[in-house]
């Protein structure tokens, strides 16, 4: 939800700025009504909608403390009492779930807006600039792709803080480059074709070309990798925590939670599947609602 | 073009030193010291200098750092501290278990994952497409100890079909059982991890192939050469799923490096003798000399890869100039 | 001892990934007299972590341990129930001022390559590690020896600085054959092939190591003891604890040393007919260490109420499933100088340590949180992270003192940053670890006012909660240089008694790691802290 204002956001100034022409539908209101028609993607976002609203509400519907421990009730089937049963230590698995959603929906959200708003930047600016500033971002690129990321973690714990939002911005920091190749590969082949250099005929700025002309033809991969970006950045989390850097106990996120009932697959499957399926469902969410833009963004598709 | 690729191998001897002093210095910043490893705890701070001046780690590390260079550029990249075997052969003994399975993972990934991402796109929100969007986001979002574990206790324990962990059966080899008792030895253990991996990594490649061909479908001159009347094949295969391509060549340029110990957990559960457990121990030893072997290889690797896939760009889509 | 806290918490903290470890070991006595031992066989045992190192002086893991433990010798053994008994040493005396120390070694001992054991390679190993370039971590232990002599072939001579008891126990680490070593210097001695492919005196011989998979060992026909039976013994590597719990279903393995609590009585069920499951007590205990000079906790009530209001006995039932003990002081019911029922058990009782928290000046204030002279009642606990049942202790650990009024925040901190921003500095208020212990009860540096924290800062010892009592540090002293057992058991009680009282720490519990052998394996005797004797097993199919 958050996710889908943010990206209506970000193309309407991309897309507004100078071109503000009389049109006789405001361009978010055409997006909208196309975005609309998609089934799934409604679907998705009304499942988003959903998750979101759990995470605002965390404190009213968790029934029960998500760190209060009952040693004597551990690894308890689901029950009335407890409606995704209890963990290792007897803490009420729907509440940690629920309060769950908070810190990993902020973890996918933010790590996966960070990735991708450096990633378009700088793949972007390479691309289309092209010779020196190409290398020299590209080398850049290269440079943070090889960074240890354990030991920068680490560094960062030592010097600043484990805090939740430092490992959001690591998880982010360090996985732009990828995007940002795929995003230059994907316009220094738009750059060349007839649309942009009839632009550039025309006298178009540069910015204009790239925000107005070519970003838009290269949106589809980049929101594929967006969706797919934050389930990864969710599972991240999980792994971090599994090296002690990630969420510290007893703060819940669908990952830790995941992590933590890792031994008692077989005895508690219940602990490893609810988180499971609602990293699951996000991540579909998430997926389908990109399809949905990336369908009512296409300039090239016509309703 | 050729001036470019001249320019990007000579780019690469910066980059590679660039890399090189980013991790020795970040890994030197963290907190731990391999010293720790090698004396008592309650060693006194003089019995301490004096371990660290033996192993050479008093000196600045500026001074450290080039006579690491130094011996690199010679090929010889040391000896680990905790271990004292030569880091190069303790790299070389786990590496090809490492690309040996890596290379099995490559090749059913894309083998499923492009075919799948074509008929995907070309039959988009069908119910193939549903289903396979479904499983492949089922992939993404389970995590690998997951499914590694539940293979394990199905196929491994209940079944009894497949060997639980392992590269092979101890003491069985070409020598003792021939080869074809071998080969189905070593095959039924690569089957899990194999499985595994491609099931949670299938999901990108699909879907970056689905979407990219959904875009090159949609292009002009895709619609150009159906309108043309050429055969659907012929506009699917010559056309279409050459531009499609491209992104799937920067993503396997970008999975290089990860071929190199991006498979911790996978090795940790199906007990892999390769160099992700060896990475992850290293780190956590502080074994320096063994992490920045490992962080230098995976780095040429990743820069190499880049730069094929930028040449690779050209091949797929002539019109890709660099300047 | 010195070096558990550094490698004990490194292998926790990697324990699903890497290190860690759980040896290798076995069955139990039927009782009745043996049938006849077979000899022949195989023995598969699992393994977690990967060794790094088959020199005893160098080893710090007990993953290498377990492996160095078949392939090596020391002067002397432990036996079942952790007395030091002859090993390579017939027998031995200590002179009446306890400063010479005569060992008589065995005349029938050669190398596993052929060459006679002399005392020449009993001097080798001891001046290694006195040598100042030896990087290891034994050299405390070593200290008190002033000069290592031999008499012939077949006798060493130990000559003290000072009398110094726990020393008998530190020689059951492996003597190391000299022909081998004195061939590279110490400070490169780990680079010695004969580190990665050991050769011994002990009754199996080094085969092969596949690094991650498997290590081999064979029967060594030239043993001078009893035994060996088995022909071959393989520890096969797992990276995950779950899937080498498969594999013992499964049957890949025939023995599992640590099997986690909360996997134990499904695997017991399944296994009932094929296994025998045993509990290995082990000897080291959890703790929550706590800063004496801390303005809260310097109280004595406060560190009683603290004790009356952890429900430990919920956490060894609990979390350990019951396989732990409670513990009230220092020392473990494995070592012979436990003091039993005369410590005070301090049984889980929130109503009297809400009482000895009023009566230390704690009131309760309007929010729920104690306080005193304006002061909250908080309470910070760090600990490393990675080891889930101290996690799990923790967590009710502290809900039970919440529930007393104070507010107990739990923080798990990767491990080299405790180490070097908490730890190392001894700046903290309260840290949750375990130890593992030696033989000998000697506990000198973990609470004589001397290891605590020197003029500049510098923690000398283990006593990072500044612990200083008058009366302890002179038991403590007199406990080392007393060469009496008799009379050093009751200088240890004496101290557990006071360090039961004082409480530096919160004693937690320790763990009775849960074991599974197969039923073929014979003649395993379970000693007090694991299977012995694995030269004596035999198989019986």
């Amino acid at each position: 939800m958050i996710q889908m204002e943010q990206k209506k956001v970000l193309l309407r100034e991309s897309f507004g700025g100078d071109a503000l022409t009389p049109e006789p539908e405001s361009y978010g209101k055409m997006v909208w009504r196309r975005f609309r028609k998609h089934k799934l993607a409604m679907a998705g976002l009304y499942i988003l909608i959903f998750m979101y609203a759990l995470a605002i509400f965390a404190p009213v519907i968790a029934t029960q403390s998500y760190e209060a421990v009952d040693p004597p009730n551990k690894l308890k089937a689901p029950s009335r009492e407890h409606l995704m049963g209890t963990d290792h230590i007897g803490r009420d698995v729907f509440s940690r779930v629920i309060w769950g959603s908070r810190i990993s929906l902020s973890v996918g959200f933010v790590a996966a807006a960070v990735a991708v708003g450096l990633g378009v930047l700088i793949g972007s600016t390479a691309a289309y600039f092209g010779g020196r500033v190409d290398d020299i971002l590209m080398r850049f690129t290269e440079i943070v792709m090889a960074f240890p990321t354990f030991f920068l973690l680490l560094t960062i714990v030592f010097i600043v803080e484990r805090s939740i939002f430092n490992i959001m911005l690591v998880i982010g920091f360090t996985s732009w480059p990828s995007l940002a190749r795929m995003v230059r590969g994907q316009i220094l082949s738009l750059r060349e074709q007839e649309f942009t250099e009839a632009a550039r005929a025309l006298g178009a700025t540069d910015a204009r070309i790239i925000f107005r002309h070519i970003l838009p033809n290269a949106m589809a991969p980049v929101i594929v990798s967006t969706t797919m970006r934050i389930g990864g950045a969710i599972l991240s989390e999980s792994s971090l925590s599994f090296l002690g850097l990630g969420v510290p106990e007893p703060y819940p996120s669908w990952g830790s939670i995941l992590n933590a009932g890792r031994t008692y697959l077989l005895q508690a499957p219940w602990i490893t599947t609810f988180p499971g399926i609602f990293i699951f469902l996000t991540v579909l969410a998430f997926n389908y609602v990109g399809d949905g833009l990336r369908d009512a963004l296409d300039p090239r598709l016509k309703d | 073009m050729r001036s470019y690729i001249i320019r990007r191998i000579l780019q690469m001897i910066p980059l590679l030193i660039g890399i090189s002093i980013v991790n020795f210095t970040i890994m030197h910043l963290a907190p731990g010291d391999p010293v720790d490893l090698l004396v008592e705890r309650n060693a006194t701070a003089e019995e301490r200098a004096r371990i660290k001046e033996l192993y050479g780690l008093n000196d600045p590390l500026p001074v450290q750092y080039f006579r690491w260079l130094g011996h690199v550029l010679k090929g010889d990249f040391g000896k680990s501290f905790v271990d004292g075997q030569s880091v190069s052969k303790t790299i070389l003994e786990r590496l090809p278990y490492t690309l040996y399975l890596n290379f099995l993972i490559m090749v059913v990934i894309y083998l499923i994952a492009v075919p799948v991402g074509i008929i995907s796109a070309l039959k988009q929100y069908s119910k193939f497409d549903h289903i396979m969007t479904t499983l492949a986001f089922l992939g993404q979002a389970i995590p690998s100890f997951w499914i590694g574990l539940i293979l394990i206790y199905f196929f491994g324990l209940k079944l009894d079909w497949l060997p639980i962990s392992g590269v092979g059966t101890i003491g069985l080899s070409v020598k003792t059982a021939g080869f074809w008792a071998t080969f189905a030895d070593r095959a039924a253990h690569v089957v899990m991890p194999v499985a595994v991996v491609a099931f949670g990594s299938l999901t990108g490649v699909a879907r970056y192939m689905r979407s990219s061909m959904l875009e090159v479908i949609r292009q002009d001159y895709v619609r150009t050469a159906r309108a043309k009347g050429l055969p659907e094949k012929v506009v699917i295969v010559k056309h279409a799923l050459r531009n499609a391509l491209l992104p799937i060549v920067t993503l396997l340029g970008s999975e290089l490096p990860l071929l190199f110990g991006g498979m911790v957990v996978i090795e940790s559960i199906f007990s892999w003798p390769g160099i992700g457990l060896l990475s992850i121990r290293a780190i956590l030893q502080r074994d320096y000399q063994i992490v920045m072997a490992i962080n230098m290889m995976g780095a040429v690797l990743m820069v190499l890869g880049n730069f094929l896939a930028d040449l690779l760009y050209v091949v797929v889509d002539p019109r890709i100039k660099y300047s | 001892m010195r070096k558990s806290l550094a490698v004990v918490m490194v292998s926790l903290l990697a324990l699903a990934l890497v290190l860690s470890a759980c040896g290798p070991k076995p069955e139990q006595p039927n009782g009745g007299e043996p049938k006849t031992k077979t000899v022949g066989g195989q023995l598969v045992l699992g393994l977690t972590g990967n060794p790094v190192t088959f020199n005893p002086i160098l080893s710090t893991d007990t993953t290498s341990g377990a492996i160095i433990g078949r392939v090596f010798n020391g002067l002397v053994r432990v036996n079942e129930t952790m007395e030091l008994v002859p090993d390579l040493a017939e027998s031995w005396e200590f002179s009446p001022d306890g400063l010479t120390w005569t060992f008589k070694l065995r005349e029938d001992v050669v190398w596993h390559d052929g060459t006679p054991f002399t005392a020449a390679d009993v001097k080798y190993t001891y001046d290694a590690i006195k040598h100042p370039d030896y990087a290891g971590v034994r050299k405390t232990d070593f200290k008190p020896i002033k000069e290592v002599e031999t008499q012939g072939d077949y006798t060493v001579i130990l000559h003290l600085e000072e009398p110094y008891a726990p020393l008998l126990s530190k020689l059951t680490i492996g003597i190391i054959p000299k022909h081998i070593f004195e061939t590279t210097s110490i400070k490169d001695m780990k680079e010695n092939p004969a580190c990665m492919q050991p050769i011994g005196t002990g009754p199996y011989k080094f085969v092969k190591w596949e690094k991650d998979q498997y290590i081999m060992v064979e029967a060594n026909p030239d043993y001078y003891g009893e035994g060996p039976y088995i022909q071959t013994v393989i520890w096969k590597f797992y990276g995950d604890n779950q899937v080498m719990l498969a594999a013992l279903e499964k049957g890949d393995i025939d023995y599992m040393g640590a099997i986690p609590p909360d996997d134990v009585e499904r695997v017991q069920q399944a296994l009932a007919s094929t296994h025998e499951f045993k509990q290995i007590p082990q000897n080291g205990y959890t703790y929550i260490g706590l800063k004496q000079t801390d303005p809260i906790l310097k109280d004595k009530l406060v560190r009683q109420a603290l004790m009356y209001g952890t429900n430990r006995a919920q956490i060894v039932e609990e979390v350990l499933r019951g396989y732990g003990d409670v513990m009230h002081a220092n020392l473990t019911p494995s070592s012979w100088a436990y003091a039993g029922d005369v410590l005070n058990p301090y049984e889980y009782n929130p109503e009297k340590a809400k009482e000895l928290l009023d009566e230390a000046g704690w009131k309760v204030g309007a929010d729920g949180i104690r306080e005193k002279d304006g002061q909250k009642m908080n309470v910070k606990i760090l600990t490393s992270t990675g080891n889930k049942i101290l996690e799990s202790a923790l967590l009710i650990t502290q809900q039970n003192w919440k529930e007393l009024g104070i507010n107990a925040v739990v923080e798990y901190i990767e491990w080299s940053v405790l180490c070097a921003q908490y730890l190392d500095v001894a700046k903290f208020q309260a840290y949750a670890l375990g130890w593992s212990l030696g033989v000998d009860p000697d506990c000198y540096l973990y609470f004589h006012s001397s290891a605590a924290v020197d003029e500049n800062g510098q923690l000398v010892g283990f006593n990072d909660v500044e612990f200083k009592n008058a009366e302890l540090d002179e038991l403590l002293e007199r406990g080392r240089t007393e060469m009496d057992k008799e009379t050093r058991k009751q200088i240890y009680v004496e101290i557990q008694k006071i360090i039961n009282e004082e409480l530096p720490y919160v004693f937690l519990y320790r763990n009775n790691t849960p074991a599974a052998m197969h039923k073929k394996v014979k003649g395993v005797v379970w000693g007090a802290t694991g299977p012995l004797y694995p030269e004596k097993w035999w198989i019986e199919e």
